[in-house]
């Protein structure tokens, strides 16, 4: 359930989807709920971005505080059981968008990580950049690098002609080594796209009806000088600049990696929320889909997880990614 | 059919309180918003100032598997009693005083000096008026004030003459001596006003001496009540609404037109945090002591989540399930109008009912109803009200 925490006059109110009465009692006030949805912004990696979302509260949450203030401060948790296992998941600042007859509807505003910018040559493996670059001096981050490839690929970028957010940087140099990263509470992980974070096998009693969609195809994929032929000898050319972030040796390596990745279906899974949300970043999650096809046949489905999206009950979430069919 | 309409309890202060449940909780309309005692506490006192009057007093949402009340008058003040006398008039809220500065705290403004002769008045230190009086009552000290009193409405007059003082002071009220007050005596006496003010004069009576006058008081007197502490121990609970609403409803012996003071004992079983969620009371309305016909209809509204998952399987998610009852009772048309000049005037606001069943079976809820009417007979009109509980 989700416990979202709203800070009105100076007052705490703790409010809820439905009501529950665990440590402090939650009053079942929101009417509506999508507080983020989660995608990646490069197509073969970079930062997994939150896009912030909204809720709609009942008019009763304001009444010691009407009319609704423009401006208020939120927290937002998810938990299965008790206050003290809840997950964090968003803070930041709600800001009002309607006052309805029957509900107040506010935008959610959250840390964009964009204030800090670079504008110098970076160089060394990913993980020592990202090290640098989680510092106090710039994102102000911890880094968890449990996820992130063994060996950590080399990096090189040169010095930028005018500043780039930080941010940018990391995600752009990320995707070119086929990485992806998102931050939660304080940490970035950091996550090798190649690899399992994790494997996760559900049933179909774990998920609603599954779309199964294929990316447009890929005939040649290119990099600076490189160029790889895709699988299929129809589809576009792919430009990717690996070249900008890598020196020009290791180019071909993590195109290849893109290639793999790109070649991939897009799938989506919508299972109920559960409070391991964000553990699922780049697990692979397997299930058997026996409602695909003619009697007696089945799609075996594989799905790393990129993208997460709330549904407006706050009940379910989309997950999102490249995927595998059999 | 019994209803509270209005809820009259103005305050309400628990015994023990979890601080993150507080008491307040159930003066708001959601039963599954409840108060709390602190951890293990399985039986408490709540105690409720009534603003107006009760007879019923309804309890939603709660584990108390029993409950006792008491109803005792705030306003009440047992004047002869020595042992609520001190040295200050004892407050009493709702009752005006009408002395000014009747406690010379530091002074004796708003009394008229009309000393006679030689006689004296001066604010002692300490908070006293002092009289004094020469050789004999025509030099003596000498206060007066006038308060606004009704005709025919009896006020109770309180004075303390202090033990500290040498001489007796004497009382005289609409030019009518009353009566001497005694070297520390605290006089206490119900007059019945004859205009629309009544004049207070006080004296100082032995000779050659003084007395200082501790605090004078004047208030509407409150009568004695039957009701006071009375003490309803049998809880009209069946197994028909403790298995799903948890609701208790107690029913005063008598009848309070007054404003009250509810002394609430809710008691869980051992090993159970006591808790309730919402609590009514007032002076309940009978619509003319009607029940249901036989045969109540009894449904439920769920809110919970459901979906259709990959292989057709269907994924529940239970919350809560409202309990909708339905009835049909033949009342008296005057009492039918009543309902329905309810429902226009308070549509779908939550209140709390009880229904009695011809098998003696009560139900208890707290929610909105939706009723229509019949005029089928000469006097006499068939209601139907659907109940829905509320959350």
């Amino acid at each position: 359930m989700w416990l979202v925490k709203i800070t009105l006059g100076g007052t705490v109110y703790r409010v809820n989807t439905v009501s529950a009465a665990l440590e402090h009692f939650w009053d079942g006030l929101i009417m509506s709920f999508n507080p983020l949805s989660y995608s990646m912004r490069e197509e073969t990696g970079g930062y997994i971005e939150p896009r912030f979302g909204g809720a709609s509260f009942s008019p009763e949450l304001f009444e010691d505080n009407w009319p609704p203030p423009m401006h208020v401060t939120i927290d937002v948790k998810y938990t299965e059981s008790d206050e003290a296992s809840a997950i964090e998941v968003f803070s930041g600042f709600a800001h009002r968008n309607r006052i309805g007859r029957d509900s107040i509807d506010y935008d959610f505003w959250g840390d964009t990580y964009d204030s800090t910018i670079v504008s110098t040559a970076v160089s060394g493996t990913l993980n020592e950049v990202f090290t640098t670059y989680c510092g106090a001096s710039y994102l102000n981050l911890t880094l968890d690098t449990t996820a992130a490839r063994a060996t950590s690929p080399s990096i090189s970028i040169p010095s930028n002609s005018s500043d780039v957010p930080v941010i940018d940087m990391l995600s752009k140099a990320a995707a070119a080594v086929n990485h992806c990263f998102y931050i939660n509470d304080g940490t970035l992980y950091l996550i090798d796209m190649l690899a399992d974070n994790g494997t996760y096998t559900y049933t179909e009693f774990d998920f609603k009806p599954v779309e199964y969609t294929d990316k447009q195809p890929v005939m040649l994929f290119r990099s600076g000088a490189e160029s790889l032929i895709g699988s299929h000898p129809h589809g576009e050319i792919k430009d990717l600049d690996i070249d900008d972030y890598v020196t020009a040796d290791n180019i071909a390596t993590h195109l290849a990696g893109a290639k793999t990745i790109l070649e991939r279906p897009e799938l989506m899974l919508t299972v109920p929320v559960a409070d391991d949300l964000f553990s699922l970043f780049g697990a692979k999650i397997n299930w058997t889909d026996e409602s695909m096809g003619p009697e007696g046949s089945s799609i075996t489905g594989a799905l790393w997880v990129r993208g997460i999206t709330i549904d407006s009950d706050g009940e379910f979430v989309t997950l999102t990614g490249d995927g595998a069919i059999s | 059919m019994r209803h509270i309409k209005e809820n009259r309890i103005a305050s309400i202060t628990a015994g023990s309180e979890n601080a993150n449940y507080p008491a307040d909780n159930v003066l708001d309309s959601h039963p599954s918003k409840p108060w709390k005692a602190e951890d293990g506490v399985s039986s408490t006192v709540i105690t409720a100032e009534v603003n107006y009057g009760v007879s019923d007093v309804a309890i939603f949402g709660t584990n108390a598997a029993s409950a006792t009340v008491a109803a005792t008058d705030p306003n009440e003040i047992s004047w002869g009693d020595d042992d609520v006398w001190g040295t200050e008039i004892p407050a009493v809220a709702d009752y005006t005083q009408l002395v000014t500065n009747g406690t010379f705290d530091s002074n004796i403004s708003g009394w008229i000096d009309e000393s006679w002769g030689t006689g004296t008045v001066a604010w002692q230190s300490g908070g006293f008026a002092r009289l004094t009086r020469g050789v004999d009552a025509d030099n003596r000290g000498q206060l007066t004030q006038e308060i606004i009193t009704e005709v025919g409405q009896t006020y109770n007059l309180l004075i303390k003459n202090d033990s500290s003082s040498p001489g007796r002071a004497g009382l005289i009220v609409d030019k009518t001596f009353i009566d001497t007050i005694e070297i520390g005596e605290k006089l206490s006496l119900d007059l019945e006003a004859i205009g629309t003010a009544t004049e207070i004069k006080l004296f100082s009576a032995t000779n050659n001496s003084y007395c200082d006058i501790d605090f004078v008081s004047a208030r509407i007197t409150q009568d004695s009540d039957t009701w006071a502490n009375t003490t309803i121990t049998t809880p009209s609970v069946t197994q028909y609404q403790r298995s799903t609403s948890e609701a208790l409803w107690l029913q005063l012996a008598d009848t309070i037109d007054r404003p009250a003071e509810l002394a609430i004992t809710l008691t869980a079983p051992v090993g159970e945090t006591v808790y309730a969620g919402v609590m009514r009371s007032s002076i309940a309305e009978t619509y003319g002591g009607n029940n249901p016909k036989y045969g109540l209809s009894i449904g439920g509204l769920d809110t919970s989540i459901e979906a259709e998952m990959s292989n057709g399987s269907r994924y529940y998610k239970k919350r809560n399930v409202l309990r909708q009852v339905g009835v049909e009772v033949l009342m008296t048309t005057n009492s039918a109008f009543e309902v329905i000049k309810f429902y226009q005037q308070y549509g779908k606001t939550e209140t709390a009912w009880k229904l009695t069943d011809l098998n003696s079976n009560e139900w208890v809820l707290f929610g909105y109803i939706e009723p229509s009417t019949s005029y089928d007979y000469l006097g006499r009109s068939t209601v139907n009200i659907q109940f829905t509980e509320v959350l």
